[in-house]
């Protein structure tokens, strides 16, 4: 045997691999020559051996806690290292013009510039701190991830939400979270009527310590985009405050958003698509009147 | 790409990469460990894949595949979590016995199905994960070479030894089942 390396299309393959390698359709079959019905039958055996082998292996499938914690942790991953941005720096000295900078006018701009920098950093410290160690930016992405996901009422939805009726749901309800959230028994005679029907609820992890769940409503009318509704149990580690609404706007979808209120040991974080949805459902589901916008 | 379009993407996969995670750990917790592993590995070289422009799935196997290996090596220095795995001699040639012949028609495909997982679970961890990658994941040889970083001779002869393993297994069914070895259709 020499060294130099195998391959399927090598001519000096001993008959054996050249007849696995035809039924693995790595050999084109004229590059058998002629085949007895014995190869013949070996072929079709190698064949029907991988078909099983992917029947006996292929069944397993990620559990959806794994799913869920996976999305969670690249979620709340920092943004991979860049090797190279694309980012052009201009050198300062191209744009602190001695001209503009110098004078009394250039001066009163910079300190009203100064101004509002610090203002803003002082509202966003505010915010910032509202919600420092609760991961809510984590749970944000989550969220909207998993609406997504599940939005589309495939395979992901199939899985995931193991209940879709009333009793169903109340039951897993109280599995995961160990009680019934009020918002379970509310009647919803505002959401029917606006064309919601619920869909289903099921387990899901959103970031953080508390157990969750997630409900998913969709619309019988076309064109109206599915809205959902997650459900964490309270562990206290957040500074959200009780009777109002936190609304989160998404980037360049201005009608996406996701409103966070705190109630009954619960935090509730409904995602919603258009501002009738986000109106109805908020209405429905009891979320307080007085809204805070939620920069992150 | 974008982040979030990268995730998404990679999450299609998920399936797949647990399936490989749980065949090479043999325990499902450790499965979940080494796909969560695989994934943030994944995310923090996103880069690296868009320049490299291979399938999603198949790097995130060969990302899987280094992760696992590399925590064998470094638990080889403490005590062994996992199962033993021999390391294949890569000089091995491809061996020339020919594959059986069996008659098909003669098959009961559910006995067959339940050897092969028993075999199949007793394989080193490189045979199931070549198998999975050929029988499972309909992967082509130069593929898999590339996944493992073997040359695709090393391939060939690990599947080999892997489906002869197998073929072995289905050779100690009972008769009284209907097998038959070295038979065609025609000679029935």
């Amino acid at each position: 045997m020499s060294n130099r390396p195998q391959h399927p299309s090598d001519n000096r393959l001993s008959r054996a691999a050249a007849l696995r390698a035809a039924a693995d359709g790595e050999l084109a079959p004229h590059k058998l020559g002629d085949v007895s019905d014995s190869e013949d039958a070996s072929i079709a055996f190698e064949k029907a051996l991988r078909e099983s082998v992917g029947r006996v292996m292929g069944t397993e499938s990620a559990p959806d806690a794994l799913r869920e914690r996976i999305a969670a942790a690249l979620a709340a991953a920092p943004e991979p290292a860049a090797a190279d941005t694309g980012v052009l720096r201009t050198p300062m000295g191209d744009t602190a013009s001695r001209s503009f900078w110098s004078g009394t006018r250039g001066r009163f701009a910079l300190a009203a510039m100064l101004a509002l920098v610090v203002t803003a950093a002082i509202v966003a410290s505010i915010q910032f701190s509202l919600f420092r160690g609760t991961g809510i930016s984590a749970a944000i992405h989550f969220i909207d991830n998993e609406h997504d996901r599940c939005a589309t009422f495939g395979k992901a939805f199939e899985r995931k939400f193991t209940a879709t009726t009333d009793a169903d749901s109340i039951r897993t309800a109280v599995e995961i979270l160990n009680r019934i959230p009020s918002v379970l028994d509310l009647p919803l005679a505002n959401l029917q009527q606006a064309g919601y029907e619920f869909a289903g609820l099921g387990g899901c992890r959103i970031p953080g310590d508390g157990k969750s769940v997630h409900l998913i409503y969709r619309s019988s009318r076309q064109g109206v985009e599915p809205l959902s509704l997650f459900i964490q149990v309270d562990t206290g580690a957040t500074d959200l405050a009780e009777g109002r609404s936190y609304i989160h706007h998404f980037t360049g979808e201005a009608d996406q958003t996701i409103c966070i209120w705190r109630n009954d040991g619960f935090i509730y974080y409904l995602f919603t698509i258009g501002d009738e949805a986000r109106r109805v459902a908020g209405s429905a589901f009891r979320a307080p009147a007085v809204e805070e916008p939620l920069v992150l | 790409m974008e982040r979030q379009e990268f995730e998404q993407l990679a999450l299609e996969h998920l399936d797949a990469v647990y399936r490989m995670a749980l065949q090479l750990a043999r325990n499902p917790d450790l499965a979940g460990d080494l796909t969560q592993e695989t994934y943030l590995r994944a995310l923090r070289s996103a880069r690296t894949f868009e320049q490299k422009g291979a399938g999603m799935r198949a790097w995130l196997f060969t990302i899987l595949h280094n992760t696992f290996y590399t925590r064998i090596k470094r638990e080889s220095r403490g005590p062994v979590s996992v199962d033993h795995f021999s390391e294949t001699d890569e000089r091995e040639t491809i061996p020339s016995e020919p594959p059986p012949a069996w008659d098909l028609r003669t098959l009961d495909w559910d006995h067959v199905d339940q050897r092969l997982k028993r075999a199949i679970d007793g394989l080193t961890p490189e045979h199931r994960e070549v198998l999975l990658l050929w029988g499972v994941e309909g992967l082509r040889y130069r593929q898999i070479a590339d996944v493992l970083g073997v040359p695709i001779g090393t391939v060939m002869s690990r599947l080999h030894r892997a489906r002869k393993t197998l073929s072995e297994s289905l050779e100690e069914l009972p008769a009284d089942l209907g097998w038959r070895i070295g038979t065609t259709p025609e000679s029935l």
